[in-house]
Parts: C-alpha cells; structure tokens; sequence
C-alpha cells in the first residue's frame, strides 16, 4: 500500500497567475468566429432558438438529399445535365436562404448590442474593425452552409450516379462555378441584413425588417414589372440579383430564362456592387458611431 | 510572472495622463487633466456625469482624446490598444450579460477572445468563478441569476484571463450591503494577495476609503490625486480636536511630554473640520507610553476633548474640497 502523500494528488489549485502564450488579435477574430458561428446555429442556446434555425437548415438540405436519393435509387430519371440541375437547384433553396439569412444575420449582430458583449469585445484586443471582419467571417461561414452545402451535396451526389456519370474535369468546371456563385449569392444578402441589424439591437424587429425589405423588394418589382415597367426593374430586388449570380455563373453559353436575364452583365454586376457596398457602408458607419464604454 | 509582462511591483505608473482633454458636443468632459495612478488599489471618485467611465473609455482606448497624452501600463491606448487590452480586465457598469448563456462558457469564451487557448481558458473560467464565489453555480445560465451574482459573474469576466490591471465600473451597483461588503473585500483581495493594480470606479466615498490605496478625484475636466492609506503613518497619527480655550495648555504639556504636535487650522483640514471655537491638533503616538501621556495632559489641562480619531476622513474633506461640495 502506497504511502498517504504518494497517494495524494493536487486536484485544484485555485486561482493563479497565468504564464503561457497569448494568442492576439488573431486568436481573438478566431474566437470570435467559432462562438458566433455556434451561436448562428443555436448551439448553447435554449431550444427555442434552435428549432428554427434547424427547420430551415431541414428545408435547405432536404431537397438535395431527396434529388440524389431518388436518382441512386431510380438512375438519372430527369435526364438533364449535371450544371443545369445544380443551376435550377438553386432556385429550390430561395425561401430557405433568405429565411435563414433573416434569422441569423441578427443573432450575430443585435444580441452583442443588446447583451453588452459589443463593449466587452472591444475591451479586448478587438477593435470596431476587427471585430466586424470576425462577425463578417462567421457570417459567411454561416450563410454558406445553405448557400453552398445543398448545391454541393447535389454536385457530388449526381457526378457519382446515373447511366453517364460526368467527367472529373467537368465536375470541377461546374464545383467552382458553384462556389463562386455561393460566394456571389451570399455577400449582397449578408450586406444587407448586416445593414439592418446593426441599426437596432432587437433581434426581432431586424429579422422582421429584413424578411420584410427582402421580399418585399422582390414583390413590388415583380409588380412594377407586371404593369409594364422594364426588366431592369428587377435591379431593384436584391434577392433576383443575389440568385441571378450562381445561375449566370452555371448557364455555359445558353440561354437563360430567369426575370433578369434579359439585363445586361455590366448592369447586373453594377447592381450587384452597390447591392455589396451601400448596406457594407451603413454597417461601418453604424459601428463608427455606436458608444460602447457603458 | 506573468507572460510578456514586468510584474506588478516593478510597475511604478500604471496610469499617467497629461493634459488631457476630451470635448463632447462642445463640453469639456476632460480639461487638461493630470492624472496619476500608483500600483495597488486605487479609487475614481467623482459626482454623476463628472466623467468616470468616459476616462475608463479612453484608458481602454475605446475613446480618442481631442488631447494630450495617455499611458496605461506603459502603452499608449490609442495606438496600443490590441496589445494592451488583453493586460487590462474591463468590468463594464452595464449589468446586461448575455441571459441563455452559462457562466462558465461566457467567463471561458471572454478568456479565449483575450488570447488564452482553449484548455486554458475553460480552466481559468472555473478558478475565477470559485474565487468570486460562484463555484457551485458556474453552470447556471446567466439570466436565472440575482444582480449580486451578475456582478459577480463580471468580475470573473474580467479577471480569467490575468491582467495586470483591474477596471471596476461601479462594480457595488444594485447589492444589498452583504453583498457589497463581501464584493468589496474581495477586491481588496485582488489587489493585495493576488497582486494586481486595481482602478475602481464609484460615486460611493465610503467604499472607496474602505477598499482603496489611494483616490483620483473628477471634477470639472480636472483630476485631484490622493493617497488614502500608509499604513505606518496612518497606525500612529491622530486628530484631536479640542477647546480653543484649553488647546495652548494642551499643545505645550504634549510637547513637553515628548509627542509631535502640529496645530492645523480648520480650512487645512477641509469643510467638514469647520467649527466654532475648536482647535485640532495633529499628532503621532509613535512609542510605548504616548497613550498614557496624552490622557495625564489632557485631563491636567482639563481640556474639553470634541473628537480623536485617525485622520482617514480626510477623503471625505478632499473630495468636498475637490468638488466644491457636489455630491
């Protein structure tokens, strides 16, 4: 038998000084990243804020899966090729994303203000900037979970199946296509519910404002064009040009047949930008001015 | 010691401010304020609105001054900010915390955000918790928790990650006296057994002579600096207040009897020490015998004593004297 002090063991010792590394801004935004990232999608927050964000994420992925379950077990019962069935797949998850993104965006932004987090992050190495590019980051990161998982699953799943599978080299023709056009889909909704959460604290009332400026955008255009006004109309509706990127990006030379396709590039990658850049400016200028040492 | 740091007895200005000022919408928040804040614990007093968190902004970086020159710990906030914050524990006067978030995580992720790794930082979180009391309910999310324990929980914030310096804002608001007395010596604990400099926001004097070393005092955009206790000094010297009429026969017998004795007048010792045809008299019981001394003469000169205490209200007259007596 072991002697009392061999079989002792110091479980705690309490607080003490701390002499490893740090790791600093960096480690910061990556902090910052994951915990928002988490949070986006209701991990450690109670369950009623991660059914909804888990229903949406159901209606996203849902589709995808169905597609390539049904075209293992059936062989390619659609016939069509590999990019026009990503490149109409994206028009499956509209509902999905901008759901998503109205739910999400203010999680990010408006629960830092109205919680205190905002003046405890910036009493770190973060500042204003630092601190919005971790946001932004996260943001991304989290968008592109609806924007780019389902479309991926169905590239994936559809180059593997089916009586003439697509070749490696054409599979990653239409993989960057989709990521580019993700990224492309995800910035102008990203601007835009940024802009608006961070113009209030309250997480309802910004999911509310940009549900409600995002379709109805899309509702007035589609009016206004309905009663004769022209095409590019529809430059006004962040949504169709936010949609309207992956699908230009995946058309390879043919014709498309979406509300914008009419609009001419120039235009519709001009839109896009002040789409990017006007909400991105309200966001900086916003945090530019918000008080934070309370 | 602390990693990339000089310990916090090598530090002699953890804070240092020249003329600095500060305008907001035309005001004058600070007017050239010099400012100077030694190693131990240290009280920012000051009425409403004379500026205490506005300076904290500005220690912190939060803020850029219209003026003049700032250095916390040796770094200039404005340009040093990310290497200095993570030396800095910053516990806000907002009493909102995240409510569906456990302590724990919000104390750990804070922690990892100041650049401590993960493992480290879900350590730290628990020793913090444990050592402001809040141990056994750690796991509790923050909103099921009463305003002492999210006090607490702020404290813990801001000192999981080991700064070198402590930032308390108005850290009693909302405790029972219980609580703020409990509060109150532990961060006097902060600042004595666990070493480090400790800043502490209040408009309540009491706690600040209570808990601090020494006091910085807002008033009208300027700082008055001020040390509370030295400990040796403040062990042997007293204030007697007695008769005008008996104070010569009082001076003279004390002098004889080997004391040190100095007469002060009213206005040297500040508003609170005015009264009519009282003499105050300052001095040192420094060696065995001097008690018995001073009762013999006193009772000798049959001299109508008002008051003997040691001088620590002197905070009170200081910041009366500061302030011109704005509350």
């Amino acid at each position: 038998m072991r002697a009392p002090e061999e079989a002792a063991r110091l479980l705690d010792t309490g607080y003490r000084p701390y002499e490893g590394t740090r790791s600093g801004v960096g480690g910061a935004i990556g902090s910052l990243v994951r915990y928002s990232f988490l949070r986006g999608l209701g991990v450690g927050r109670p369950f009623g804020g991660k059914v909804p964000i888990g229903l949406v994420l159901l209606v996203a992925y849902l589709p995808a899966v169905a597609l390539v379950g049904v075209t293992v077990v059936a062989g390619d019962i659609f016939g069509t090729p590999l990019e026009q069935s990503v490149r109409d797949f994206f028009g499956l998850i509209t509902t999905a994303v901008v759901a998503f993104a109205a739910l999400v965006v203010p999680e990010l932004f408006c629960t830092d203000k109205r919680t205190g987090m905002l003046g405890r992050y910036l009493s770190t190495p973060l500042t204003r900037w630092t601190y919005l590019v971790a946001k932004a980051l996260a943001l991304l990161c989290l968008l592109g979970l609806v924007v780019l998982g389902p479309p991926l699953i169905l590239l994936l799943g559809l180059s593997g199946v089916g009586d003439d599978p697509p070749g490696l080299v054409q599979v990653l023709d239409v993989l960057w296509r989709v990521v580019a056009g993700a990224g492309l889909l995800a910035l102008p909704l990203a601007a835009v519910g940024a802009a608006v959460s961070s113009l209030t604290s309250r997480r309802v009332v910004a999911t509310a404002v940009i549900a409600v400026v995002l379709l109805l955008c899309t509702a007035v255009t589609a009016i206004l064009v309905a009663t004769g006004s022209p095409e590019r109309v529809h430059l006004a509706d962040v949504v169709s040009i936010a949609f309207e990127m992956p699908y230009r990006l995946l058309l390879l030379g043919e014709t498309g047949d979406t509300v914008l396709s009419g609009v001419p590039l120039w235009q519709l990658l001009a839109a896009w930008s002040a789409w990017v850049v006007v909400p991105a400016t309200v966001v900086v200028l916003s945090y530019a001015t918000t008080k934070v040492s309370r | 010691m602390r990693a990339g740091a000089a310990p916090p007895s090598e530090v002699d200005d953890v804070v240092t401010t020249r003329d600095l000022c500060l305008r907001i919408g035309g005001r004058a928040v600070l007017d050239g304020a010099h400012i100077h804040v030694g190693p131990g614990v240290t009280g920012l007093l000051g009425a409403n609105g004379a500026g205490k968190t506005t300076l904290i902004g500005l220690l912190l970086g939060l803020q850029r001054p219209t003026s003049g020159d700032i250095r916390v710990l040796g770094l200039d906030p404005t340009r040093d900010g990310p290497r200095l914050r993570p030396l800095v524990g910053y516990s806000p006067q907002l009493q909102v915390l995240p409510p569906d978030v456990p302590a724990v995580d919000l104390v750990s992720h804070l922690a990892e955000v100041q650049g401590l790794p993960r493992g480290a930082a879900r350590q730290r979180s628990s020793d913090a918790l444990w050592l402001v009391g809040l141990g056994e309910e750690r796991t509790r999310r923050v909103g099921t928790m009463s305003t002492g324990q999210v006090q607490r929980v702020k404290l813990a914030c801001a000192l999981a990650h080991d700064p070198r310096l402590l930032v308390l804002d108005e850290p009693t608001n909302g405790l029972d006296p219980v609580q703020r007395e409990s509060l109150l010596l532990l961060i006097r604990r902060l600042g004595t057994e666990l070493g480090m400099h400790v800043l502490l926001s209040s408009h309540l004097l009491a706690e600040v002579e209570q808990v601090c070393d020494s006091v910085v005092i807002l008033a009208d955009g300027h700082a008055t600096s001020a040390r509370l206790r030295q400990e040796q000094e403040h062990s042997s010297r007293r204030l007697l207040v007695v008769d005008e009429a008996s104070a010569a026969a009082v001076e003279a017998g004390l002098l004889a009897a080997g004391l040190a004795v100095v007469r002060t007048s009213a206005q040297d010792l500040g508003p609170s020490a005015t009264g009519e045809g009282l003499a105050h008299l300052e001095l040192t019981l420094g060696a065995p015998g001097h008690e018995a001394a001073l009762t013999r003469v006193l009772a000798a000169a049959g001299a109508g004593v008002h008051r003997l205490t040691e001088p620590r209200h002197g905070l009170v007259d200081t910041y009366l004297a500061t302030t011109g007596g704005r509350r």
